[in-house]
């Protein structure tokens, strides 16, 4: 026996994808849309075809009998009715039911649920897509909480948000001035670029032909230290020179400078070199400040912990921390058996690596040393620091950790298969280069090789890696650019060069200094400077490369 | 013609349960639910815990707004636009927090942390949801968090005795996490140099 | 045992461990303790409380997962055989049955129901999206010419 409820639930009827085909010779009323009201009120020539006056008005009176029912009443009335109808007419009846059953979802549904569903499409065109439906789902889907999850799932995270989740129903005048449409359409932007190529500034002239052994640079200045004493400070948006710092008298090893935020906008610099001198520069105005003396050797690195304390290492066995505000030299820190070749600071304290296969760890304020790291039987040649961890890479290939409390080594890291030149430490992810052109990515947390990428057929000269990418550039004359966490290489990042000396890149910057050939005299080379900008709005390739798909095509053609 | 069959009601005494018999509509939904809530409160103020609990979820039962899709697509889809709506949405947030009050008696600290946020959420400028969460914050480890909400809450109420008494609370706690931090590195680092060296 | 008082006036009695899928229950059954009388559940008709206790039933040993993984791809895309025939209804069920999930916070059910929804939207073209949610297209020529173009130029432009 069949209920009621078997004969007339919904659930019988399935929508159809597509609209019922015109049953009912209406051509003048189909609209673009699906929704199909064949309202007889509204045609009454044609109406006059089929239904006599008396007819009609008795329709019209049934019409407003209906409307006065119950809901019981209604689907008694309707079930009697449609009892009377043949096959033909119930396939009309379900014709007409089906698109009404449809529901605009994202009008209907309270709007956190249309997001949540929203946020489950991850692909951007398909929101595209959907923000051409109706004027509704358009200022829904400029919503800020659907570029927000799309965020959120392309890892571009904002960094001081404070939008917390409890803002998810205001209106975006309510929040900050900040869109997360843009900030979307900008980061994608600049990976996009990332991975096919920004704009490129290059630099011939300026840096003659000598080695570059340093480079630095923030959102206006580059500044690269030269073999031929001098350092050279370029505009970071044009390449153009701004200024030259002259006054070493032997090649500038090492230099770094700080400043040139918002609330600090002066830039102190500090460069070392073979005359033993170590300069500081005002370096916005290009003013030497003071001249350090007191290194009876080769300044062979340094670093600044900030603007008032700088530590150099040099080949005469001592590291020394200066006052870079008064000038003055604070200590002397003597250990070393053999040129300091590397050091790294993290607030108090500073770690060398030496040619004496030893590091040491000691405290800037007393300049007492803390801890001797003893293990390598090699010249140790690049280290790494991050307060709690001290990571040292030698000639003997290995790469070790160590505890910088209690001065024991943590682990080795066997694998490079010579000189460990370059290393960078990042939270629990260890970047190394060698010689044998190799980079290995660690995992600190196990100390195990995560990936093992044979980059370069000549020695890594330098690297650098964030949470993204990693590029690295060699002896070979390539720079690479690789996806840090799968360790497969994105793109080659310049045109071929006879060396690669420095590279720097921040989120949407890239400098790669390089020597070039000569195109009149293969032997001889040219120091060239590479500026890649990532943030230049819409790619002006991928627009011409872009192919919109036909039914897109043919959708805008209705349009107009 | 095909007989009659009126449909069977399943369990229902009234007369015919068709498939969509009214439904309460939103200002009898509000009246029930306040009717709860008020209920609870006084239950609570007498401290009967569980009594106040019991109303506290049944008006969220009746208040939780998702009406079904007829009364979606009949009334107005904007919550802002009916007054009804924002009065359920009000009342509701009260009984998230007096509930969150009542776990903290309890000692309840996730569920607290739960309600006060979905209090929050109702009502971002509840400052007791906002002193609560923080409590609950402290007791459950998430000292970062609960700094926060107290710094917060500091800024707008430089002198309430409540909130210093929780900063100094949070500060106890600060300190004994990082001496447990550093016994364990220490214990760690103890181990390990006993080991050979690989 | 629970008893669950439906919308209209229908009783369902389901296992404890079933009726604590859903979270809005099952905290008042671990604030207040069980007791003998129904839960009115006054926002989900008898008809949907079925569907939903049916996919209760049905996932009863779920683990309940605390944390979801935005970043995981399968979970974004995939549902699995048994969801899949499940939500194979009529679009307002569907909808009833994820707005009643959103009720009574069972969320893994909301979100197969959203997924479900989305994947009605994707890969579609607008004019298909309209048709299969019967909305009307309501832009001026004007908009159609310049604001929807420039949007679904730099969307379309989003390569995968």
């Amino acid at each position: 026996m069949s209920t009621f409820m078997d004969l007339c639930t919904p659930e019988d009827i399935s929508p159809p994808a597509t609209p019922p085909n015109t049953y009912f010779a209406r051509p003048s009323q189909r609209q673009r849309s699906s929704y199909i009201d064949p309202s007889f009120g509204d045609n009454p020539t044609q109406l006059a075809t089929v239904l006599d006056d008396q007819q009609l008005d008795y329709i019209r009176k049934v019409k407003t009998i209906f409307q006065q029912l119950t809901t019981e009443q209604k689907q008694f009335f309707l079930y009697e009715i449609i009892n009377c109808c043949d096959n033909q007419q119930l396939t009309f009846v379900s014709d007409i039911i089906a698109p009404k059953l449809k529901i605009d979802f994202l009008k209907e549904l309270p709007i956190e649920i249309s997001l949540h569903i929203l946020s489950f499409i991850e692909d951007p065109r398909t929101l595209g897509r959907a923000a051409s439906v109706s004027t509704f789902w358009n200022s829904l889907l400029k919503d800020e909480t659907t570029w927000k999850s799309l965020c959120l799932k392309h890892q571009y995270r904002r960094r001081n948000s404070s939008i917390s989740g409890v803002a998810l129903l205001g209106p975006p005048a309510r929040r900050l001035n900040f869109s997360y449409r843009e900030y979307f359409k900008r980061k994608y932007n600049i990976e996009a670029a990332w991975a096919q190529g920004g704009k490129v500034t290059t630099c011939f002239d300026s840096l003659d032909s000598g080695l570059v052994t340093s480079l630095q640079f923030d959102d206006e200045m580059i500044v690269v230290g030269c073999d031929n004493h001098k350092i050279e400070v370029f505009n970071t948006t044009t390449g153009n020179s701004i200024h030259t710092l002259e006054g070493h008298e032997g090649g500038v090893w090492a230099l770094q400078f700080k400043g040139g935020e918002i609330h600090d906008p002066e830039r102190l610099l500090v460069s070392g070199g073979c005359d033993r001198d170590v300069r500081v520069w005002d370096l916005n105005k290009g003013q030497l400040k003071h001249v350090l003396r007191g290194h009876t050797s080769t300044v062979r690195c340094l670093k600044m912990r900030d603007k008032r304390i700088a530590v150099t290492g040099s080949r005469d066995t001592t590291l020394r921390v200066w006052d870079l505000q008064h000038g003055t030299m604070r200590h002397v820190l003597l250990g070393h058996q053999a040129s300091v070749r590397c050091l790294d600071i993290h607030d108090n304290l500073v770690v060398s690596g030496s040619y004496d296969s030893t590091a040491r760890v000691w405290d800037i304020n007393t300049g007492r040393c803390l801890h001797v790291l003893t293990g390598h039987y090699s010249q140790i040649y690049a280290i790494a620091f991050d307060g709690s961890r001290v990571i040292t890479g030698s000639l003997d290939s290995n790469i070790r950790v160590w505890s910088a409390e209690t001065g024991q080594c943590l682990a080795t890291l066997h694998g490079h298969t010579s000189l460990v030149g370059q290393l960078q430490l990042s939270a629990s992810t260890l970047v190394s280069g060698g010689s044998d052109g190799c980079l290995r990515v660690w995992d600190l947390d196990n100390y195990e090789c995560v990936h093992q990428i044979s980059a370069h057929d000549n020695s890594v000269t330098c690297l650098q890696f964030d949470d993204k990418r990693m590029m690295s550039g060699g002896n070979d004359g390539r720079v690479k650019l690789w996806d840090v966490k799968t360790g497969r290489l994105i793109r080659y990042f310049t045109m071929p060069a006879k060396t690669i000396w420095r590279l720097q890149f921040t989120d949407t910057r890239a400098v790669v200094v390089m020597q070039r050939r000569r195109n009149n005299s293969p032997e001889e080379g040219r120091t060239v400077m590479e500026i890649h900008n990532f943030d230049i709005g819409d790619v002006p390739e991928m627009l011409a490369n872009n192919v919109i798909e036909a039914d897109e095509d043919a959708e805008m053609q209705n349009m107009s | 013609m095909r007989s009659l069959v009126w449909p069977v009601c399943r369990g229902a005494p009234a007369a015919y349960c068709a498939y969509n018999k009214q439904l309460m509509d939103l200002q009898a939904k509000l009246d029930k639910g306040t009717e709860l809530k008020n209920t609870g409160n006084k239950a609570f103020t007498s401290n009967d815990v569980k009594g106040a609990l019991t109303n506290y979820h049944q008006a969220i039962f009746y208040l939780k707004g998702t009406e079904n899709i007829q009364q979606a697509m009949g009334g107005v889809s904007n919550e802002q636009e009916d007054p009804v709506k924002s009065q359920m949405k009000q009342v509701l947030g009260t009984c998230y927090s007096n509930m969150a009050a009542c776990l903290l008696k309890e000692e309840k600290w996730p569920r607290v942390i739960d309600y006060c946020k979905k209090a929050l959420e109702a009502d971002p400028k509840n400052k007791k949801a906002h002193f609560r969460i923080a409590q609950a914050y402290i007791r459950t480890g998430k000292l970062d968090l609960a700094r926060e909400e107290l710094q917060d809450l500091l800024r707008s109420d430089p002198d309430d005795a409540g909130v210093k008494r929780e900063l100094t609370l949070l500060k106890e706690k600060d300190k004994i996490e990082t001496s447990k931090e550093k016994k364990i590195y220490k214990n760690m680092f103890e181990r390990m140099a006993k080991q050979p060296d690989n | 045992m629970v008893q669950l008082l439906s919308s209209d006036n229908e009783t369902f009695t389901v296992d404890k461990q079933v009726a604590e899928r859903s979270i809005l229950i099952k905290n008042m059954l671990e604030d207040v303790g069980e007791s003998d009388a129904p839960i009115p559940l006054p926002n989900v008709t008898a008809k949907i409380l079925k569907k939903v206790i049916d996919w209760c039933e049905h996932h009863r040993g779920d683990p309940v997962s605390q944390q979801e993984e935005i970043n995981d791809r399968k979970r974004l895309t995939e549902i699995d055989e048994w969801d899949q025939k499940f939500m194979e209804v009529d679009q307002e069920t569907l909808f009833e049955i994820i707005l009643a999930a959103n009720y009574l916070d069972i969320k893994p059910l909301l979100d197969i129901g959203c997924k479900t929804v989305a994947n009605m939207i994707k890969g579609k073209s607008p004019e298909e999206i309209r048709r299969t949610f019967n909305i009307v297209n309501d832009f001026t020529p004007e908009v159609r010419q310049f604001g929807i173009i420039s949007h679904c130029y730099f969307l379309a432009m989003l390569s995968t």
